[in-house]
């Protein structure tokens, strides 16, 4: 597989989780500001720098099992 | 001789408003103690106040709530009437910068406990090496946590946001108790942990176990102490 084939995959792993989210939950991100759901999976879906910052989150969550199971 | 305790609780947003009543737990905490508080509240915690209040009460504990970013951390609202070094919030929001590497040193001797997003990258590193007795305890990416949009009216009641806050505030209950920096750090770190652990488990909605884990995750890993690991506030 392509790195930009596994990147889409990988958004759309992230993606999918967020989807999972109740929709009354929102994010405080600093000085980003207060995010729905819909926003966030919007950012994601942009490639914004917020966006880059959820998947970096989600990857770096995700990888903590690996070295758990290690 | 009583040992003082400086909080900065601005509260004009959002997330202010939910730092600002959490905070309210650990207040609650001093107020039982032999420990004397200074809360400086929105219309407070400008930079000129601030500075003039750390110079002359000389606090052994700061805790800074507020928004931040790498090399600042800030107090109230922008006021316009007022010529004042801010930064962007967002589009319609600046803040007022209360600390950052040009006041930095009054910061020195001191323990710091800094909510501001990002804060302890530069800034606390930098604060943390202006003298041995210094310790600075924040986040080197920016603090998130979620909010049940139907609690945000009563923010202490919002079981979503409880697990960021109250890991967040350990931090502060521990040193308020007498511990020393490296146990505060490691017992909010253990929080974070046992949060993460509920989510993860059976007894967690699994709504909840895909939408809260990995964000505790991120603090947790984010969350750093800079300096001296064994001072204490008595």
């Amino acid at each position: 597989m392509t790195n930009k084939k596994i990147e889409e995959e990988i958004k759309k792993l992230v993606i999918a989780r967020l989807k999972r989210m109740p929709p009354n939950y929102k994010f405080a991100i600093g000085t980003s500001g207060v995010f729905s759901r819909e926003e966030i999976i919007s950012c994601v879906e942009e490639g914004n720098k917020i966006g880059e910052r959820i998947i970096k989150m989600h990857l770096n969550y995700i990888r903590s099992f690996k070295k758990n199971v290690e | 001789m009583t040992c003082k305790v400086f909080v900065t609780r601005p509260d004009h947003d959002d997330e202010t408003k939910y730092l600002y009543e959490y905070s309210k737990e650990y207040i609650k905490f001093i107020e039982n103690k032999d420990i004397q508080l200074i809360s400086f509240s929105e219309n407070k915690c400008s930079r000129e106040n601030v500075e003039k209040l750390i110079l002359k009460q000389n606090p052994n504990l700061i805790v800074f709530n507020g928004h931040g970013n790498e090399e600042v951390i800030c107090g109230c609202k922008e006021n316009e009437d007022r010529n004042v070094l801010t930064i962007k919030i967002r589009d319609s929001q600046r803040d007022e910068i209360i600390i950052d590497m040009k006041n930095k040193e009054i910061l020195k001797s001191k323990i710091i406990y800094s909510v501001a997003c990002s804060s302890a990258k530069k800034l606390g590193m930098k604060v943390a090496k202006s003298h041995t007795k210094t310790a600075f305890i924040g986040y080197e990416e920016e603090f998130i946590f979620l909010m049940d949009t139907r609690k945000m009216c009563k923010p202490l009641s919002d079981q979503i946001a409880r697990p960021f806050l109250e890991s967040s505030n350990q931090v502060v209950i521990s040193l308020l108790k007498g511990e020393t920096t490296g146990e505060a750090y490691n017992k909010s770190q253990v929080t974070f942990q046992k949060w993460i652990d509920y989510f993860q488990s059976e007894k967690a909605a699994l709504h909840d176990s895909i939408s809260i884990a990995w964000i505790l995750f991120s603090n947790k890993e984010c969350q750093k102490l800079h300096g001296n690991r064994d001072v204490r506030l008595f």
